[in-house]
């Protein structure tokens, strides 16, 4: 007995010794946020971005005479918040990335409805960008059945970043050899445009072998197809997400759009570099982005937020351009038969023309991200934690997070009022306000699918991304191609595709996606069969599994 | 049980009672829970409902079940070439070299090293465009006189083993007689035949049909840029069994990747020490009595060497299997997200299922079911293991 209590109390005086080496000794644990009670700290999940510490530093500052704190939880990710708001904890506040997430925390109970705080700090849904409203409240059916969860944290949509630099170099080196170079991108610029420049700026290497550069970046970040789809005038689900629209023509057009970006054109890398999932190495490490800012793609699809890594890294002049708009295939061939058409963008006119005014918006389009911010269920502190969500809709967090470029803040007035003057810190920078307000007026929200089916269709929409720059679809009707004579790499050398496969690639996933969502639709709905016969059979096998252990077992006995 | 006794009990569980209770806790409990969770329907915010055995009924119509099962298969083909690697490296090691701890330091370092950071580097190793292994393949498998050399090095080959077994055949002739000559001639002969056609056809410009399938059956056939070459973990097209067969460079190889990157990783690692350990064990009479009656190296390692460390081989074999059923969920989620393929889940493994199932889906109960069909797998090879394999180790 002595032994025993020897060696407990050797082990607690191991322990202690252990705490108080980390505690006074090497002071490994990080000094209290809430100094000892006199704060109330409120937790906030979101990402790494470096930009979170000076947003934290001055909601602590503002908000220093009511006691309040925000710190940060680096990880916002949903399986994450769900297991541990499963468990009654979790963070008090946390952001949200996308519609889908908004959607399946609603309906799991997670957030806590805000409608009170915010009728008390005089604070409407109307207040902000109006397309974002989808993502912040829930409209019931019956009267009072309206539930607010969220407040934007920013807003953003997906605009072209072009490497200018590279542009240059490749005029000069054209001009040079004496041929012709495409003209820089304009606020009303096409799909078709966009080849021809993104042709200019792919280049090989001697041998012709390897890339040094790519025009394009691909589908990229932000919706990539669905952009696409938009633009086109179709959309990939219904408003309601119970249907999937992505065989439309539009989607047709949109699958096919990419498909040659990388395969007919080759102006596009791999599917791999493509994918916003290229992660790791912190915050905007190794991505898409990446390659930009190490001057290997001219132009990419991004939302504002990129200029953070681009004002930290890039080594060249970096201009923003709306997204290309959409004008139809069979509209190409006309523009390329044409001379007047294609040489001179200001004298495109017909049904797809730039000359009216009512006619150059047409196919503009771009999907509405961002990040929506909500409060825990389980939080202690629901009335702190809305100071945070408060702190989100005022102009100084706005002003913070539009200067940081954190795309752009959550209400459309105070970032109108930002772009409407120069900002003297980032004098280059002024150039690109006409293009994001563009771009910013030109967006539809988020959809997302229905019956809970919304992560697996979203992640099936990027294997279709990646399977397209692949080319992993066989055409829908090998026989017929498509001729784009004036986009060979060199005048007079004809390109070729086949137009029915993106009707294919568009037709097969589609199923796919419709399979999922009847999948989910009937995991929704509850199982009818009678279970009490099963309870019966469950107690026999765990029955016959107990006897079978012990005849095993008898038998191992005897057998020694 | 005198007094004395029962102090020792109690002595005795004060210790183990950590251990016990940790046991108890995180293990015992779990899986009991577990068990009974796959009778129910739930998603851990609402209340668990009994569903009886319908995730059981749902698990043997879930044609993703057995895609996964397949693919976690494909992954474990690793495992033979890690355990062939593993014991040559530890060969090599086990000899009396200078500097053999700084070997055996490097060759052990990937398994010290944090796995998710080799994953990262292995990704950008894999970059189809950028990555270090395509641009150092391009240069060789574009070089025009590559499928020269390798088919004059494939008929090098053919000749010598002609050469050996055309004197087996006649040794065998002047025991036999005439019948058995027959039988290996014509043996040789379809052989040869076969095989020369295979390598000429590629050198000469012979058309027509044998050229058509040269070219089908040519893994390097126009290879000619960066475009060619596997896009390894984002290769997703889907042509079947052709696509292994033909030059499609995209088909297939993302699980292959993943095989190679594993074999790497873990060919220095636990296995080689084991393996060190077993051969330190030999008894050197052995090797002794085998020089006396006149054994080779060769002969020596497959009588004395390879016999004597079986006992090791089946425990690698048989931990190997168990963890590589289990595994592969680190290396998917990490470098490619499940994908890539048709339905984005080419390298999606039980393991990885039973992930997506509980937190993505949020189906606790179904992943539960799969866990214990996983269960069902591991123990009934296991079993087979035990009962087929032991049968070949010496004891």
């Amino acid at each position: 007995m002595r032994d025993l209590f020897l060696a407990l109390v050797v082990l607690a005086l191991l322990l202690a010794g252990w705490f108080a080496l980390n505690r006074w000794i090497l002071q490994v644990y990080p000094a209290d946020p809430s100094e000892g009670g006199r704060y109330t700290v409120i937790r906030w999940a979101s990402d790494p971005n470096p930009a979170r510490n000076e947003q934290i530093a001055l909601f602590n500052r503002l908000y220093e005479d009511r006691r309040v704190r925000v710190v940060l939880d680096p990880s916002a990710e949903v399986q994450k918040i769900l297991t541990q708001a499963a468990a009654g904890g979790g963070p008090d506040v946390f952001d949200i990335y996308s519609y889908s997430s908004f959607a399946l925390y609603v309906s799991k109970g997670v957030l806590l409805p805000i409608d009170d705080y915010m009728g008390q700090a005089n604070l409407s849904v109307d207040d902000f960008w109006p397309q974002r409203r989808n993502a912040l409240a829930i409209q019931g059916e019956g009267p009072g059945q309206h539930r607010t969860y969220c407040v934007p944290n920013n807003v953003t949509t997906s605009v072209t970043f072009f490497n200018r630099s590279l542009y240059d170099v490749v005029a000069r080196e054209r001009r040079t050899l004496g041929m012709e170079m495409p003209s820089l991108p304009w606020n009303h610029w096409t799909w078709w445009d966009y080849v021809r420049l993104c042709q200019a700026l792919t280049r090989k290497n001697l041998e012709g072998r390897r890339y040094e550069t790519f025009g394009s970046g691909g589908a990229g970040f932000g919706g990539g197809l669905s952009d696409f789809i938009y633009q086109a005038g179709g959309s990939l689900l219904s408003a309601d997400g119970a249907q999937v629209l992505l065989d439309s023509p539009a989607g047709q057009e949109a699958c096919q759009y990419l498909y040659d970006l990388a395969n007919t054109f080759h102006v596009a890398p791999a599917a791999e570099d493509q994918s916003a999932q290229t992660g790791g190495g912190g915050w905007g490490g190794q991505s898409i982005l990446g390659l930009f800012t190490a001057g290997k793609l001219g132009s990419i699809f991004i939302g504002r937020w990129g200029l953070i890594k681009v004002r930290r890294e890039a080594r060249f002049t970096v201009e923003i351009y709306p997204l290309p708009r959409y004008v139809p295939y069979s509209e190409w061939e006309r523009w390329m038969r044409d001379p007047q058409i294609s040489g001179d963008p200001s004298r495109r006119d017909g049904s797809w023309g730039e000359l009216s005014a009512e006619t150059r918006n047409r196919g503009k389009a771009a999907e509405l991200g961002g990040r929506v911010t909500g409060i825990n269920i389980n939080t202690r502190h629901p009335e702190e934690a809305f100071y945070f969500l408060e702190y989100l809709s005022s102009p100084d967090y706005n002003n913070l997070l539009t200067k940081d470029a954190d795309a752009f803040g959550s209400r459309r007035e105070f970032s109108l009022a930002y772009f409407s003057r120069p900002d003297p810190a980032f004098p280059e920078e002024d150039q690109h306000r006409p293009a994001l307000l563009e771009a910013m007026e030109h967006t539809r929200p988020e959809r997302a699918a229905a019956y809970g089916a919304a992560f697996e269709i979203a992640r099936l929409q990027n294997t279709l991304t990646t399977n397209l720059v692949n080319a992993a679809y066989q055409p829908a009707d090998p026989g017929r191609t498509f001729t784009y004579q004036f986009l060979g790499p060199l005048p007079g050398q004809p390109l070729q595709t086949n137009p029915t496969l993106g009707q294919a690639a568009a037709g097969e996933m589609a199923e796919r996606m419709r399979r999922e969502l009847e999948a989910g639709r009937r995991r929704q709905a509850l199982s009818s069969r009678d279970h009490h016969l099963d309870i019966f059979f469950i107690a026999l096998l765990l029955g016959g599994l107990v006897l079978g252990a012990r005849w095993l077992a008898s038998r191992q006995g005897d057998a020694s | 049980m005198t007094r004395r006794q029962r102090l020792d009990l109690i002595r005795a569980l004060g210790f183990l009672a950590p251990n016990l209770a940790g046991f108890l806790l995180f293990t015992s409990l779990p899986v009991f829970f577990s068990l009974a969770l796959s009778f129910f329907q739930w998603d851990t915010f609402s209340a668990p409902r009994f569903v009886g055995f319908d995730n059981f009924a749902r698990l043997l119509g879930d044609p993703k079940l057995w895609f996964y099962l397949y693919n976690t298969l494909f992954l474990m083909m690793g495992l033979p070439l890690t355990i062939a690697g593993s014991l040559f490296l530890a060969v090599v090691l086990s000899q009396k070299l200078r500097g053999i701890v700084l070997y055996r330091t490097i060759f052990y370092l990937p398994t010290v090293t944090n796995g998710v950071a080799l994953f990262l580097l292995w990704k950008w190793l894999y970059n189809p465009k950028y990555g270090l292994i395509n641009s150092l393949l391009l240069p060789v498998l574009t070089w025009p006189q590559l499928s020269l050399v390798v088919r004059l090095t494939l008929l090098a080959g053919l000749a010598g083993w002609a050469w050996h077994h055309g004197r087996q055949a006649l040794a065998h002739w002047q025991e036999q007689g005439q019948r058995g000559l027959v039988l290996h001639a014509s043996a040789l002969g379809v052989l040869l035949l076969v095989g020369l056609g295979w390598i000429t056809a590629g050198i000469s410009t012979y058309g027509g049909l044998v050229s058509w399938l040269v070219g089908r059956f040519s893994l390097l056939a126009g290879l000619n840029t960066i475009d060619d070459l596997p896009n390894w973990l984002s290769s997703s097209v889907d042509l079947g069994v052709l696509s292994w067969l033909g030059a499609e460079s995209a088909a297939y190889w993302a699980k292959t990747a993943i095989v190679i990157m594993g074999v790497w990783a873990s060919v220095g690692g636990g296995n080689m020490i084991l393996y060190l350990a077993a051969l330190a064990n030999v008894p050197e009479e052995l090797y002794e009595a085998s020089d006396i009656d006149g054994a080779s190296r060769w002969q020596q390692f497959c009588h004395v060497t390879w016999p004597m460390i079986a006992p090791t081989t089946f425990f690698i074999l048989v931990m190997g299997v168990i963890a590589g059923l289990q595994g592969g969920f680190e290396i998917a989620y990490l470098m490619t997200n499940g994908g890539p393929g048709k339905d984005g889940d080419n390298t999606v493994t039980l393991g990885y299922y039973i992930y997506k199932a509980a937190f993505e889906n949020l189906e606790f109960g179904y992943a539960a079911a799969v866990s214990w069909f996983m269960f069902v797998i591991v123990f009934g090879l296991t079993l087979f293991n035990w009962r087929f394999g032991k049968g070949a180790v010496h004891s």
